[in-house]
């Protein structure tokens, strides 16, 4: 390796140092969960069926921040289909009625069968 | 076919998007960051990536062969490439420093070093760029820049010689 592309790499290097405590701004999850809960009223779902929706919601709201990376890797895309719009759905609640998940609405929004 | 009990199984576990969300943001706004350069630029890439990932998962797109994060860092990737090409048609007028958050106090060195790292790489080509930063910032083997870049290793490869031989190119006129 020459001197120059030393320099290149020990640049980058303490760049990536420099960098490694850095997290969003304080108002990233609020305007990000907005647009989730936007999609989330635009969505149909036509694929859902109405227990499969109750199923994820209910998984929605004992989730939580707990979470891991581990958990979801283990996924099928089923899975993260319900529960993608079981959390878009919880967030467009949270924020129209400032209370916690009402099945109901999740479940009428999400009329259909099982397609699986 | 999977049954609809199997399926039943799977939903009533306890995690949900949301937690992938949790999970998986800090991580992807420290990419998209680095790879744009800019942090408010990252947090948009971000936020576009987590809508286009919400439209796949509902139109059937992922199909579980990989893992979700690194399903989800490769659509950050793709994300992140269109802005930096969107960008260099339109270029934009200066490095501006963004707005001081008051709730991130020690976040200023990082910032700076984001924008030392964009101005240093702002004339290499966004392919060139994206893969000199996931290869030395993010510390990827050339095998997982392939796969999140969705080309070969040997164009990974090709892509860290020319950007260090544009780079080089490029501190030599510095210094003259």
């Amino acid at each position: 390796m020459t001197k120059a592309e030393q320099e290149i790499e020990g640049k980058l290097e303490r760049i990536r140092r420099e960098t490694e405590g850095l997290h969003p701004r304080a108002d990233f999850s609020a305007r990000l969960q907005e647009s989730l809960a936007k999609l989330g009223k635009e969505s149909s779902a036509p694929s859902l069926g109405k227990r499969d929706m109750s199923a994820a919601s209910r998984s929605v709201r004992a989730a939580g921040a707990q979470g891991s990376l581990r958990q979801i890797e283990g996924w099928g895309r089923k899975a993260l289909v319900a529960a993608a719009l079981a959390a878009a759905a919880a967030f467009a609640l949270a924020q129209s009625q400032e209370s916690t998940l009402d099945e109901s609405w999740v479940v009428n929004e999400y009329e259909g069968e099982i397609d699986w | 076919m999977e049954d609809k009990d199997s399926a039943r199984l799977e939903l009533s576990g306890p995690a949900a998007f949301a937690s992938l969300v949790e999970a998986t943001q800090l991580s992807l706004v420290r990419l998209a960051a680095r790879l744009m350069g800019n942090l408010s630029e990252g947090e948009d890439v971000v936020q576009e990536a987590y809508m286009k990932a919400f439209r796949a998962l509902e139109q059937g797109h992922f199909e579980g062969r990989a893992h979700a994060q690194t399903w989800l860092r490769r659509i950050v990737t793709n994300t992140a490439l269109d802005a930096l090409r969107a960008r260099r048609r339109r270029p934009r007028p200066s490095a501006e420093l963004e707005d001081e958050d008051p709730t991130q106090e020690g976040q200023a060195q990082a910032r700076l070093a984001l924008a030392e790292l964009d101005h240093w790489l702002h004339t290499l080509p966004p392919d060139q760029r994206v893969t000199l930063i996931l290869k030395h910032v993010e510390g990827l083997r050339a095998t997982e820049i392939a796969e999140l870049m969705q080309c070969s290793e040997g164009a990974v490869e090709q892509r860290l010689v020319r950007a260090r031989a544009a780079l080089k190119a490029f501190r030599g006129e510095q210094d003259d």
